[in-house]
């Protein structure tokens, strides 16, 4: 098989910003096959095919393309070398028509009629119906990701890389999706995809390499995995397994009550109760509608079905001001988005919660409040006037939540409450949140790092696909139990 | 040791985002002080200080709502319309007090339209005032015929209305009303922003809305006071120019968004919003007033003023993003 190979990754190495992304990556996609590229969630995957792609292009080892040593400096160089990406996220010109799009940046190159052809052609072979004309607005997600397929192959090309291409597609799309990639395959295109869905990956691919923490596990053949085999391949990291003590919260005061909360496309008949003192973490893959669900107990998605009690008491959230009010604090997985005030200081961002319904901003008072929270949640700071930009993620992250403190919540919502930051500071945060718990706050943490749920909650709720599917004591479970769930395994 | 404490103090003044506007202004004053005759007494000074009332105004209003993160295109309409209804109202025989006061309505009215239209229905600013400008000045032309109004030929004299005749022409402790009005407003400005939780909330909405809105920020109230004020502000502009003027003519005020737009911008306040101060503000309308002083006294024609202006508004534009790149560079 190896002098068959139409890629061969030799010792891929990544780092960004101190972490490992991609240690020491070695294997081979051998032409024509489907190719499974699997891993938790912040595996390497991405960064993988983003150096295939000529996304990133520093980056240690060497890639061979058909025998030939390579190195693609930018995604055009990849393209013109026959490989094409389709992204998770769609790339598509909304306001343009199918010709357009599929031809976008090549226009010049063939006259409308030679277009069309092409296209027609492409759809032909594939069994793909679409008019041409309609803007592709007007197209479904399943149709754009189509078109995205023949922009990727109008050209002769020799690798076909999608990331995820399942993920927000329904049952027959997928079926629809995976009979193009057959077809695609038998006209001889090699095709690497990533998949967080097991039961696909095992119908579809070929053979399966599996990526943890930056390492290349294994690549085997799919015949004859089993689900619960590539879980265990995934997830085997020795991690040390320390959980809180377990404790009894039956008798503790429920703080929030959450009753077949809906919001479809993202979550179904969501049910679940935190008690005071309480650290509930929520499991998940991409998309299974986790961040959804929080958000709109905070109020940040709108209208939803379902019921939600605060505290014993029926409880609407429309606008983070009110939640506030009855005492729920958030902290958003986008930092830079949802968390940070990016111009203002340091005093303002500590403060702003804080002092929202004071008339009068009055420096010294709120200065003294803000050295107080950074005192007590040790931010390392120079002065009070510097931009929070400047100070690390870690400490950026420890102003939030001495922000949401200032309020004394009952109930602190936090999604990702350590991507980005170092691991000193990692420590730190949820030293904080266990003295948070053991103070009666109820503390409800989504994470995409298992072990970081596993050691630092009571309970974990897994999620998949928009329902809540289990849940567990974080001192009973191991990470297979609840990656099984999560992929329904 | 001493010279590193001048160095940290220097460095500390250059880091202050007006300081170089500052720097730019001086520098102009002494320039004029030195070429043109008559520049530098206290009369011209005054002069200056109350030419440059108006756009000060107006500049404390655009200047809030683009701290915010929005621009206010109906100013110079608000401006025209208030003008031209105030003076019809005194025409009519209403009471000057109650004339004012129906006028400053009216710019909180158009202020409030434009809040709703941004804030409910989610319309670019832009679009939002762009669209309430054309809208009030052809309420204007359409109540006027056309027509100026001239407040001398109504009746409207020094000697009938004394207070309307004072608050735009007369002097209070030998200081210009205008001026006045505009140390008034600049006060009142600089306290909402640099003193209040509401004007903390305005620069937070401008930077980081959403971060805010999360944050408990009740970020529609706060853009709807940005528009009112800067509404409120509009007329008040308009009011006093009535009374300095004495008469008004119904496309009043066309075109003066964009003088106070170049003076907001020359004062380091940022197109994307988030940043910007009183102080940079005033300086910025002070060029505005010294530039056309000093040159009229020099005998240049009005035209280069124009010209000027153009060049300096880049310049300063050139000169904020070139000190925040090397700010950027040296990770401060």
């Amino acid at each position: 098989m190896s002098q068959a190979a139409v890629v061969r990754f030799k010792n891929i190495g990544k780092s960004f910003a101190g972490t490992r992304a991609l240690d020491g990556v070695s294997f081979e996609v051998a032409k024509g096959e489907i190719h499974a590229l699997l891993g938790e969630n912040g595996a390497g995957k991405s960064t993988l095919l983003k150096i295939l792609g000529g996304e990133i292009q520093h980056y240690e080892g060497e890639i061979e393309i058909e025998g030939k040593k390579t190195r693609f400096g930018s995604p055009l160089e990849a393209h013109s070398a026959g490989i094409s990406i389709v992204h998770q996220e769609l790339n598509l010109c909304n306001n343009l028509n199918v010709v357009d799009n599929v031809f976008l940046g090549k226009e010049r190159k063939f006259k409308k009629a030679e277009k069309v052809n092409m296209i027609r052609e492409k759809m032909k072979l594939l069994e793909i119906y679409l008019p041409l004309n309609l803007p592709v607005a007007h197209f479904s997600v399943a149709q754009k990701q189509m078109i995205e397929i023949i922009k990727a192959t109008i050209n002769e090309i020799k690798l076909l890389i999608m990331d995820e291409p399942t993920s927000a597609l329904n049952s027959t799309e997928v079926e629809k999706l995976f009979m193009l990639m057959k077809k695609m395959k038998s006209s001889g295109v090699t095709i690497m995809f990533v998949s967080h869905r097991l039961e696909e990956v095992l119908q579809i691919a070929d053979r399966i390499t599996v990526l943890r923490d930056g390492k290349h596990i294994d690549t085997v053949p799919a015949a004859g995995m089993t689900k619960s085999k590539l879980v265990s391949m995934m997830v085997g990291r020795e991690i040390v397994h320390k959980p809180r003590p377990v404790r009894d919260f039956s008798k503790e005061k429920t703080v929030l009550e959450v009753k077949n909360l809906s919001k479809p496309p993202f979550f179904q008949n969501c049910s679940f109760e935190i008690k005071r003192g309480e650290i509930v973490g929520i499991a998940g893959l991409e998309g299974c509608g986790r961040f959804e669900l929080v958000q709109t107990v905070y109020g940040l998605q709108g209208r939803f079905a379902g019921q939600i009690l605060f505290d014993g008491k029926a409880f609407h959230p429309k606008d983070p001001n009110r939640s506030i009010e009855l005492g729920i604090g958030f902290i958003g997985q986008e930092r830079k988005e949802t968390g940070i005030l990016s111009k203002m200081n340091l005093i303002a961002n500590v403060t702003i919660t804080l002092s929202r319904n004071d008339f009068l901003f009055r420096k010294k008072v709120a200065a003294a409040r803000a050295t107080e929270i950074l005192r007590d949640l040790n931010v390392k700071y120079g002065s009070l006037h510097q931009l929070i930009t400047s100070l690390s993620g870690g400490n950026q992250q420890k102003c939030i939540i001495g922000r949401i403190l200032s309020q004394n919540p009952k109930l602190i919502i936090m999604e990702e409450p350590t991507r980005g930051i170092d691991v000193g500071s990692k420590e730190e945060i949820f030293k904080i949140v266990k003295q948070l718990a053991s103070r009666g706050v109820a503390i409800l943490i989504v994470s995409s790092e298992l072990p970081e749920l596993m050691n630092e909650c009571d309970r974990i709720l897994v999620m998949k696909s928009g329902r809540i599917v289990g849940e567990v004591f974080a001192s009973e479970t191991s990470q297979e139990e609840i990656m099984s769930m999560a992929t329904g395994s | 040791m001493n010279n590193l404490n001048v160095v940290r103090v220097a460095r500390a003044a250059f880091s202050k985002r007006e300081t170089g506007i500052i720097v730019a202004f001086l520098a102009l004053c002494l320039v004029f002080a030195l070429i043109a005759p008559g520049f530098a007494n206290l009369t011209n000074l005054l002069n200056i200080g109350r030419q440059v009332a108006i756009l000060g105004i107006l500049a404390c209003g655009l200047g809030t709502v683009m701290i915010s993160g929005n621009i206010d295109l109906s100013i110079g309409a608000i401006y025209g319309l208030t003008s031209v209804l105030v003076a019809m109202m005194l025409s009519a025989g209403l009471d000057t007090g109650f004339a004012i006061l129906l006028g400053l309505l009216v710019g909180m009215a158009a202020g409030a339209l434009n809040g709703f239209f941004v804030v409910k229905t989610g319309v670019n600013s832009f679009i939002a005032t762009f669209g309430m400008s054309y809208i009030l000045r052809g309420i204007a032309l359409i109540i006027t015929s056309g027509y100026p109004i001239t407040l001398a030929l109504k009746g409207v004299t020094n000697e009938t209305h004394p207070v309307f005749h004072f608050i735009g022409q007369g002097y209070f402790l030998g200081l210009p009303m205008q001026f006045i009005f505009l140390l008034i407003v600049v006060l009142i400005t600089y306290f909402i922003l640099h003193r209040t939780i509401l004007g903390t909330h305005i620069f937070a909405i401008g930077g980081s809305e959403r971060a805010a809105y999360v944050s408990g920020v009740k970020v529609g109230r706060v853009r709807m006071f940005t528009f009112i004020f800067s509404g409120v502000l509009a007329s008040l502009s308009g009011i006093l120019s009535l009374s300095f003027i004495g008469s008004v003519i119904p496309t009043a005020g066309t075109g003066m968004e964009f003088d106070v737009f170049a003076a907001v911008i020359i004062g380091g306040t940022s197109m994307s919003g988030g940043i910007g101060s009183v102080v940079g503000m005033m300086v910025g309308v002070l060029i505005f007033g010294v530039i056309r002083n000093g040159l009229v006294l020099l005998g240049v024609t009005a035209f280069w003023q124009t010209l000027i202006i153009g060049i300096i508004t880049i310049g300063a534009v050139v000169y904020d993003s070139m000190v925040q790149r090397s700010r950027a560079r040296m990770g401060g």
